[in-house]
């Protein structure tokens, strides 16, 4: 098992050495998805500023609170959802869609996660463009606080490597998981604070419940500095914790499955 | 050193085989659903492996054998013997299922030099691509790029989507690049022949320099002239299991008849 999780972690750590692998291939997807269009990435850009944007202007009013709070609130919500559910679908195909190249190649297996952070982390990176407008339009203001979601953005991307690599052994050998994913996302978003505000819970129980929703403190962690607050040190802290105990979990099913996803595939 | 020395068993074994088995699950679908994986569990019964409805596809099977360096070993065998699943062993993409597989040294696999072409990338692009997924050094190609581009005779071609390229520019392409490495141990299915009368004799050229700096070359191949062209030592795979292992004359001589 000791030797097992070794191989586990020269594995990550042999990946370092296809960085220009996984660059190359993350741009190359982004470039493919939205090949020859006018528009390129910004199509997500588009579709997720139209999310946002009708979403501020039928729940606004109807929570009745105003612009400045609610606009750069559900922006940057949604900018942050956005990659957390993209890498969760793709990283179910993280090995699957590459089998060709598995099989054929002896790079790390490690590559095809980060390949998938690589390539939502730009996405995300295009997305960001509508916050700044989501401030301009609503009037809002932001501060130096915003540069705390630089470290908050990390961490987030910490723990979203490792439910990446979970879900892309997962998925190579139960095929049901990329599906079963795909049906919790929706529903998820609804228990996500994006579109509603903890406070507007009526029951104190619902805010307690809340608190045990990762994806509620991942988005906080960047959308609170954005915003111009800070974060409290506790999510930080319990980010952090979570971040290391599923690396651990992670590199221990990554260390008994290694060897055999190729077989799966 | 003295000239005694080179005699190959003076070399030491940089892959050793012992008892490698490689067996391919084949899940069908009540395997793979996540759902009934749950059920199991969850209800405490122990399913042995042959009620659950695995079927193994036995590609390897009890394999010894060890190389040492300075060998250049063919691989003879009828399509589906097992060749190809070995050199994804010696590749150490399939671990082996049961057995151990000792390889030191690095390895390089030309199993197949196209792969992950992006028509829609440039030539010049694709260099880069193709140098990645060997695990080329984007420093080492840089240094190389005018070499490779003037090698593979594309011009200004390449500067173009790799889709506009005849298959023959796409070959060439790819054998300029993946020619640039230096394995200890490489690995190769077929004999890599491109281009026209001119092109070959280059590609040869290139390829024996390569080969000069190899340790150790494992060629899976389905011709004796070049199975007796290029390597001292030869191994006849069926059904995945080794049927001759011997001197290339003598296993060319039974494999394809006198």
């Amino acid at each position: 098992m000791l030797e097992n999780l070794k191989a586990a972690m020269a594995d990550i750590a042999r990946s370092r050495h296809y960085a220009s692998l996984i660059h190359i291939l993350g741009w190359q997807d982004m470039r493919h998805r939205y090949r020859r269009s006018f528009l390129g990435p910004f199509w997500l850009v588009a579709s997720t500023a139209a999310l946002v944007a009708t979403i501020c202007l039928i729940l606004g009013p109807m929570f009745g609170l105003p612009p400045e709070q609610y606009v750069p609130y559900v922006a940057a919500g949604m900018i942050v959802w956005g990659l957390i559910v993209s890498m969760c679908t793709d990283s179910c195909q993280a090995f699957i869609s590459q089998s060709t190249m598995i099989r054929q190649t002896a790079a790390p297996l490690f590559t095809y996660v980060a390949r998938v952070a690589w390539r939502n982390t730009l996405l995300f990176a295009h997305n960001l463009v509508i916050f700044p407008v989501a401030l301009w339009i609503s009037g809002a203001h932001s501060n130096m606080n915003a540069l705390l979601a630089v470290p908050g953005f990390l961490l987030v991307l910490a723990n979203l490597a490792w439910i990446g690599l979970v879900l892309a052994i997962l998925s190579a050998r139960y095929r049901d998981l990329p599906k079963t994913i795909d049906s919790v996302i929706p529903v998820l978003m609804f228990m996500t604070p994006i579109m509603w505000k903890p406070e507007m819970m009526p029951l104190r129980i619902g805010v307690k419940i809340l608190q045990f929703n990762p994806f509620y403190w991942m988005i906080d962690l960047v959308r609170v500095p954005m915003m111009g607050g800070i974060p409290p040190g506790k999510v930080w802290v319990g980010a952090a914790v979570v971040a290391l105990v599923g690396w651990v979990v992670a590199l221990i099913l990554f260390a008994r499955t290694r060897e055999r996803i190729v077989y799966w595939l | 050193m003295q000239p005694t020395d080179l005699t190959p068993h003076a070399e030491p074994e940089l892959i050793v085989f012992r008892d490698v088995s490689v067996h391919f699950p084949v899940f069908n679908a009540s395997t793979r659903s996540f759902r009934k994986r749950v059920i199991q569990v969850a209800t405490g019964g122990i399913v042995a492996p042959d009620h659950t409805g695995h079927i193994v596809v036995q590609a390897l099977t009890n394999l010894n054998f060890g190389i040492r360096s300075g060998e250049r070993v063919a691989l003879f065998g009828h399509n589906g013997a097992g060749k190809t699943t070995l050199l994804g062993a010696l590749s150490r993409i399939y671990a082996p299922t049961s057995g151990s597989a000792e390889i030191s040294g690095a390895v390089g696999s030309l199993i197949n030099i196209s792969l992950g072409t992006d028509p829609e990338s440039t030539g010049r692009e694709n260099i880069f691509l193709r140098a990645a997924i060997l695990g080329l050094g984007r420093d080492f190609i840089q240094k190389n790029l005018e070499e490779i581009i003037e090698f593979s005779e594309l011009g200004d071609f390449i500067d173009l989507p790799v889709r506009t390229y005849s298959s023959g520019m796409q070959l060439r392409l790819a054998f300029a690049v993946s020619t640039m490495l230096r394995p200890e141990i490489l690995v190769m299915d077929e004999w890599l022949s491109v281009g026209d009368k001119n092109f070959q004799s280059k590609a040869a050229a290139r390829l024996d320099a390569m080969l000069r700096d190899t340790k150790i070359l494992v060629l899976a191949t389905h011709s004796r002239d070049l199975a007796l062209r290029h390597c001292n030592r030869a191994l006849w795979l069926e059904h995945g299991r080794i049927k001759l292992d011997g001197p290339v004359k003598d296993v060319a001589a039974a494999y394809f008849g006198k």
